[in-house]
This record gives structure tokens, C-alpha cells and sequence, in this order.
């Protein structure tokens, strides 16, 4: 089924899809589930929430069928830290969850981003905070999903806006999660999540796999990229995996301030100065443009629904899309703003995104919350632009 | 541990970083005997640890794969990696608080799974790292940093808890019995499914001391006494004991400034990193408010170690004060003015208690110096230590006093 070929350094893996090659009727849950097995993850560890369940669902049906591990854990905890260690022991492995059992996470995805260890995890966002609405819709972990963890350090947050994203994305979380050796996070929502379209699954699909490096350091690389290469258990590396501050072979280093310094620098630099290749958006209508609607996920549908309308209506309206949330697409946002001068922020939480794009723009930039378990409706985002530019 | 288990750790493991009369050395012994003994390959083990002192034992000492996780989780991540890859031997090693407390609801999901895991569990009955607050396995009564009344709860049985949820092997040995402890561990890494050894394991330092357990060997005692014995317990280095001395010292000089009315700030090295390496306390003493709490340059240094010594001999201030154990330190050239004190070898030879030692040379010290006045550490070392060991610590003052000015 795989055929390697070296490209760059980094053996690349094309792998046709688990499911075969065609046109299917998914729900946004599912095709999440696919996309991972044809990226070739063989793990799979998690807790029922809901509205994520039906990944865990199909996975622990589909995990029979192709041969992989499937454990429903005691919790969210344990689930995410059966995933690491399972990377550890090779596999290519994720968890899905929502906001609570993604707060539980949190320590273990420090953990991941400190100890680079590659791993898928899936958020459909849910109303929150806390219990909230657990069947409703909310894109409030946006910012938990960067700044979640304690300390200083960067992954990769992708978001989908349709069932056919939800696969493709959640092949590109894991070949992202290998190439950097760091955990990506997935951020859906429950609108996206229980949605069904149709999903093309393609003929092939390109597939990474870790890095392996011989006798480099696993914790220490310099050259362009700053990812070391990653051994597994069982190879007789004797490896050292610590979630201390360590230096290149592992070795706790936990009172030495170069060390640290050195560690975290690298860990958020390697994320950070491949900005331009992760942080991707897309385009709709801007050409002469001077308001933008900046949107993701789920409400991206209302808001293309809307710019489109006012489009008829004369407006000059289009629309830039975040397909990933972190590291944020500041330079797509920086040159925007030389075209535009109003920029609306439709979001189903009380701003979080729209004060991430006040930080990279000078241009007026306004707000649309809403966090009352509801997808913001296009033409409540037409109303507000009609009325303010 | 004897030479031939020297194959079994990682290269340029010279020490282990546990506490004077802390069991978890013994048991680190006993696991790679057992090894040994089963004729395993290293490259095919796994060893999963938590946080705590017990999850030390593994990482980075054995050389092996070691994956030190975090606090609580280590069966968590071990199940991910031994499902991930069968072939692995998978060990955890951590301690009673990670196990059973914060990590409980693994250890029980993991019984109840019956997964091939062997875990051992260093129970020394108290959190020692962060500094000897109660668990879940300390027994009803006893003292700790968080219940100064005693335990009002009972504590797990580790062993009947573990049965009861599924595992299917389970036993309990001390660190006095390393030979069944072996054979133990032989067993557990032959039987196919969940294994559990509770070892009992003493932490003289956070436990002992404050339940009347005056020496480490007295907690062994106990063990002995209370187990089946078959072997003495082995002692551990004395650069480690030095290391914890010296962070009390820093503490009762602090009190001795501020009863002179002076502005003190002091830093101690704390919990995990006091232990095994070359420990200090720092204390800061002025006329005025203290900027910068930590000192910089130090004036005088005290070095009870020869590892303090090298490591700190060359920060201290051109000209200033470098008073040492004369039996424990050898100084190199320095810039400063050296001062032996027989700190230790009075304590062992005239108060009859080595521990004290710290004491003696505190006395030493506010002699040479005159940095806190005489009046004021006697007061704070009478007030700071505990009444039963207060006769023991005024005389191991008094003789240090009586030393630093001969010797000045």
C-alpha cells in the first residue's frame, strides 16, 4: 500500500485510502476518523464526550478492521497519555474530545510540545465554559487551544469548515504532528462534527512519517528546520524522555539555565520559522475590497454566505478564511490590512479571534461574538456590516 | 550495588540522587538484579515512571528506555506504549502518591484491565519530594508537614486495593527482604498481566524525622521488626546527608538576623534538587530592605562539602570568607581567606551525633563572623528545632561558638 520515496531529507509515504478512493456521505465525526486511519495512525485512545463520540465510535470499529490499537481509557487524562506513550512505542496516535475533557488534556499537551512528541488531538468544540451545552455549538477553546498549558511553547491548530476539511485536515494534523514532532490539535465544532456532506476520499494522499536519525540527539537540531530526528522504543536507543528540561540525549538538566533557555527557544522557534508553510488561509471576493470578514470553522459558512449577498447588493465585501488558528496567519492579516479598512470578526465566543487580529493590524477592527450555543446566522453578520461600514 | 549490576545503568551514573537511609537505592537494586537474573534485553524494557523520588529509581539511572512522565500518569502512558508495541517489557516504577493518589484511578483501571504491565510501587508513606505532606498511604496518627495533629485518615492497603480491582499478581516485600523482593519482581516479569509489588521503603527524611524515628536505621528497625528480615539495610553516602545539613543551618541563620533586627532574605535549594547534588542556602543579611533576594557574590561561604566547595568556592567575593569542614574538604587556591573547622569531627567526637554537625559549624560561624550576634542564634536555634532535639543542638552551638573563636 506504501510507497516511500526520499524527498527533502524526510522519507514521504504515499498511501492510498483506507477506505477506497470515491464519493461518500459522512458526517464531519466520521471523516475525522478516516482522514486519520489514511494518514496511518494505528492508535487510538479516548473518553466518551459528547459531541466527539462518534469519532471514537467509528474508530473502535474501524481499529478492528485495519488492525490498529483502539482503548477507551478511565478518562481524558489517561487517553491523552496513552497517546504518548503509544508515539513513543512508534505509532502514530490520537485522542478526540471536547472543552472539558480538552481542559484535562492540557498538562499532557505541554508535555507533548516539551518532549516533540508527534500526536493528533481532536476538539469539537462544544458551548461552554464548563459543562455549558454539551450538544450545542461554541468556538470557545480558541485560545485554550494555544495557550492551554503552562510555560512558553508553540503547536499547530488546524480548522476545518466542512466534512471534506475534516478529512483532509486530519490527514494534515498527523503528517504536521510528524514533520515538526508536535502535538496538533484539531479544532472542530459540534456544527462541523455532526454535519454530513458529501467527501471525496482522493486516489492517494500524501502521508509523513517521523524523522529517524540515526545517532542525532533526539532532543537537539540545528539546520533549518530545528526538528530532531525521533527514535522509539524498542530499538535499543536507551532512550531518555522526560518532562523536565533536558538536553539532547534527555539528560534532566533542571537547574541549568542555558539549558532551559535553549530548550524552549527551540521548541517554539521550530514552529515559529515555518509560519509561512503551516499558517494557510484562503480568499473569497476581496479583489477591491474594503471591508473583510475574517472567519473560521463553521461560522466561515455563514460569513461566505453573507459576503456573497452583500457582493449582490454592491458592496465591496469579500472574505479570508483561517484554515489554521496557531501560529496565527499575522502576515496574511499584515496585507490585508494595506487593502482594507474595516475588518468584521463574526465568532461563536465573546471575541477571542478578533483580539488575536488587533495585535497584527492597524485597521478598525470590529467584533461579532456570539456564545449562545447557536452558529451565528449570515444574516445577523449582513445586518451588523450593513449597519456599521 | 555492586559492580556487576553497573552494566545494567546508563554510563557516567556514578551516584544515586536519594536521601541518607531512603530505601528507594535498595529497591533500585533489587529490580536490576531481578533482570539480571531473568536474562532480559535491555534493549527490549520499557521503564515508566511518574514524578516523585521513586521515579527516579528508572530515569535517568537504567539503561534502558525510560519515559518519566507526568505526576500520576505513568500507567496511563505505559498502556499506550505497551498496546502500541507488545513486544516491550514494561515497567513502572513510581512512588505511593503517584500510584495511588493523583494516579489511582489508573492503577485500578489498569488491574481491572489486567494489562501486562509490572508495577512497583516504592511506598514510603509519605509525598517526600515536595517535602513530606501526607498520602494516601500514610498511616492514621502519624505526623506530617500537612497534618501536624496526625492523620486523621486511614490509609490504603495497596495491596488489597489492587486485587480487588483485578490484578493478578500483587505482592508486598520491604526493602529488608531484597532477596524475596527479587524473587518477586522475577515473578512479576514472568507472569503475563497486571503485576503489583507494593515495596516499603523508609524516607527517614520526610518521614522519620518528624514520627520518632530519629535515625534511619530506626525506620529500618522498624521494617525489620515488622517484616520478615533477611538482609541489614545498606546506608547511603554521606555527601547526601551533608547536602540536607546544610539547608537547615540556612534557615535557623535567617531567624538569628531578623531577631537582630536586621533585613534577611534566604534561599534554600529545594526538595528534589537538595538531594544528591551539591546543596546550598543562601542567606542575605543588611541594614537595609533587600533588593535582590539571592546572593550573587557571597561574603562568606560555609562549605560542608567538597562538591560545595568546587562548585561555589569561586563565586565568592575576592578576599572574603571561605570557612570549611576540615574532615569533608579539601580547598584548592583561592583568593579568599580559608578557614578550617573540624565541624564534623567535633560533632561525631564530642556531641556524639554527626547530624549535628550543621550546628557546630553555624556556632563557628557566628563566632569567626559576628554576622548575627550570639544572643540571637541561640534563640533561634532553641525556638527552630524540635523540643526533643533542642538540649543536643544548644551544645553542638555552644561548642561551635567555642571553636570559631579559637579558631579565629
Amino acid at each position: 500500500m506504501r510507497s516511500y520515496e526520499e524527498k527533502n531529507g524526510m522519507p514521504r509515504v504515499t498511501m492510498k485510502g483506507v477506505l477506497p478512493p470515491g464519493n461518500y456521505y459522512l458526517s464531519g465525526n466520521e471523516a475525522i476518523a478516516e482522514g486519520a486511519l489514511t494518514a496511518g495512525c494505528r492508535f487510538y485512545a479516548g473518553y466518551p464526550i459528547t459531541p466527539s463520540s462518534e469519532i471514537m465510535e467509528r474508530m473502535a470499529r474501524r481499529m478492528e478492521e485495519t488492525g490498529g490499537v483502539f482503548i477507551q481509557m478511565e478518562d481524558e487524562i489517561a487517553s491523552i497519555c496513552a497517546v504518548l506513550g503509544a508515539s513513543w512505542a512508534g505509532a502514530k496516535a490520537m485522542t478526540a474530545t471536547s472543552g472539558p475533557g480538552f481542559t484535562l488534556m492540557q498538562e499532557a499537551i505541554g508535555y507533548g510540545a516539551f518532549t516533540e512528541t508527534p500526536c493528533v488531538i481532536v476538539d469539537i468544540q462544544r458551548a461552554g465554559p464548563s459543562t455549558g451545552q454539551a450538544t450545542r455549538v461554541g468556538s470557545g477553546d480558541v485560545m485554550q487551544a494555544k495557550w492551554g498549558s503552562h510555560g512558553d511553547y508553540e503547536l499547530i491548530v488546524l480548522s476545518p469548515w466542512s466534512v471534506q476539511e475534516m478529512f483532509e485536515f486530519s490527514v494534515e494534523a498527523f503528517n504536521l504532528a510528524e514533520r515538526f514532532r508536535v502535538p496538533v490539535i484539531l479544532l472542530g465544532d459540534q456544527a462541523t462534527g455532526h454535519l454530513r456532506e458529501n467527501v471525496r476520499i482522493p486516489r492517494s494522499v500524501e502521508v509523513l512519517d517521523r524523522k529517524k536519525g540515526g545517532d542525532s540527539p533526539p532532543f537537539d537540531a540545528g539546520g533549518e528546520d530545528l526538528v530532531p530526528p525521533m527514535p522509539t522504543f524498542g530499538e535499543g536507543a536507551r532512550l531518555l524522555v522526560t518532562g523536565s528540561t533536558h538536553d539532547g540525549w534527555g539528560v534532566r538538566k533542571t537547574d541549568d539555565p542555558e539549558a532551559h533557555a535553549r530548550l524552549v527557544e527551540r521548541i517554539n522557534e521550530k514552529i515559529l520559522r515555518a509560519r509561512e508553510t503551516i499558517s494557510r488561509t484562503e480568499s473569497y471576493l476581496l479583489e477591491a475590497a474594503d471591508v473583510a470578514v475574517v472567519a473560521y470553522g463553521f461560522t466561515a459558512r455563514s460569513a461566505l454566505h453573507a459576503v456573497k449577498q452583500l457582493r449582490k447588493e454592491g458592496r465591496s465585501v469579500g472574505l479570508i478564511r483561517l484554515m489554521t488558528l496557531w501560529p496565527f496567519p499575522a502576515q496574511q492579516i499584515h496585507t490585508l490590512s494595506a487593502s482594507i479598512e474595516k475588518i468584521f470578526v463574526p465568532e461563536m465566543n465573546r471575541g477571542q479571534i478578533a483580539g488575536e487580529i488587533k495585535k497584527h493590524t492597524d485597521k478598525t477592527v470590529i467584533s461579532l461574538p456570539q456564545a449562545n450555543g447557536e452558529i451565528i446566522d449570515p444574516r445577523s453578520i449582513m445586518d451588523e456590516i450593513r449597519r456599521i461600514s | 550495588m555492586t559492580r556487576a549490576m553497573e552494566t545494567y545503568l546508563r554510563p557516567g551514573i556514578e551516584t544515586t540522587p536519594f536521601c541518607p537511609g531512603c530505601g528507594h537505592g535498595i529497591l533500585m537494586g533489587a529490580i536490576l538484579r531481578a533482570i539480571d537474573g531473568a536474562d532480559l534485553d535491555m534493549d527490549r524494557l520499557l521503564f515508566v515512571s511518574g514524578i516523585g523520588c521513586a521515579a527516579w529509581i528508572p530515569s535517568p539511572h537504567f539503561r534502558a528506555d525510560t519515559l518519566h512522565t507526568l505526576h500520576g500518569r505513568a500507567i496511563a502512558y505505559a498502556t499506550g506504549a505497551k498496546l502500541a508495541n507488545p513486544d516491550l517489557t514494561v515497567f513502572v516504577v513510581s512512588g505511593d502518591g503517584d500510584l495511588s493518589s493523583i494516579g489511582g484511578n489508573h492503577l485500578i483501571h489498569a488491574a481491572r484491565r489486567d494489562i501486562d504491565l509490572k508495577a512497583i510501587c516504592a511506598n514510603n508513606m509519605v509525598y517526600g519530594m515536595t517535602g513530606g505532606q501526607v498520602a494516601s498511604t500514610t498511616p492514621e496518627g502519624s505526623l506530617t508537614a500537612t497534618t501536624p495533629a496526625g492523620n486523621p485518615h486511614r490509609p490504603f492497603d495497596l495491596c488489597r486495593l489492587v486485587e480487588a480491582a483485578g490484578a493478578t499478581y500483587v505482592a508486598r516485600f520491604s526493602v529488608t527482604q531484597p532477596v524475596a523482593l527479587i524473587e518477586s519482581i522475577q515473578k512479576a516479569i514472568a507472569h503475563r498481566g497486571f503485576s503489583f509489588i507494593e515495596v516499603l521503603s523508609p524516607c527517614p527524611t520526610q518521614f522519620g524525622r518528624r514520627n520518632q524515628y530519629d535515625q534511619p536505621q530506626e525506620m529500618i528497625d522498624f521494617l525489620m521488626n515488622h517484616c520478615v528480615s533477611l538482609q541489614a539495610a545498606k546506608s547511603m553516602g554521606r555527601d547526601e546527608l551533608e547536602g540536607m545539613i546544610v539547608t537547615g543551618a540556612g534557615i535557623l541563620l535567617g531567624h538569628a538576623g531578623v531577631r537582630d533586627g536586621r533585613w534577611v532574605s534566604g534561599a534554600n535549594s529545594y526538595g528534589a534538587q537538595a538531594r544528591g547534588t551539591a546543596c546550598k542556602a543562601e542567606v542575605v543579611l543588611s541594614d537595609r530592605a533587600v533588593d535582590f533576594p539571592h546572593v550573587v557574590k557571597p561574603d562568606v561561604l560555609v562549605a560542608m562539602s567538597q562538591g560545595a566547595y568546587d562548585r561555589f568556592a569561586g563565586e565568592t567575593k575576592e578576599g572574603g570568607l571561605v570557612v570549611y569542614d576540615s574532615q569533608l574538604v579539601r580547598p584548592g587556591e583561592s583568593t579568599c581567606l580559608l578557614q578550617p573547622i573540624p565541624a564534623t569531627e567535633v560533632a561525631i567526637r564530642e556531641i556524639g551525633n554527626k547530624q549535628v554537625a550543621n550546628i557546630v559549624m553555624l556556632g563557628a560561624l557566628t563566632a569567626l563572623t559576628r554576622v548575627v550576634s550570639k544572643g540571637s542564634i541561640e534563640s533561634a536555634v532553641a525556638e527552630h528545632v524540635p523540643p526533643r532535639f533542642k538540649e543536643v543542638n544548644l551544645r553542638a552551638l555552644k561548642t561551635g561558638l567555642h571553636l570559631g573563636k579559637t579558631s579565629r
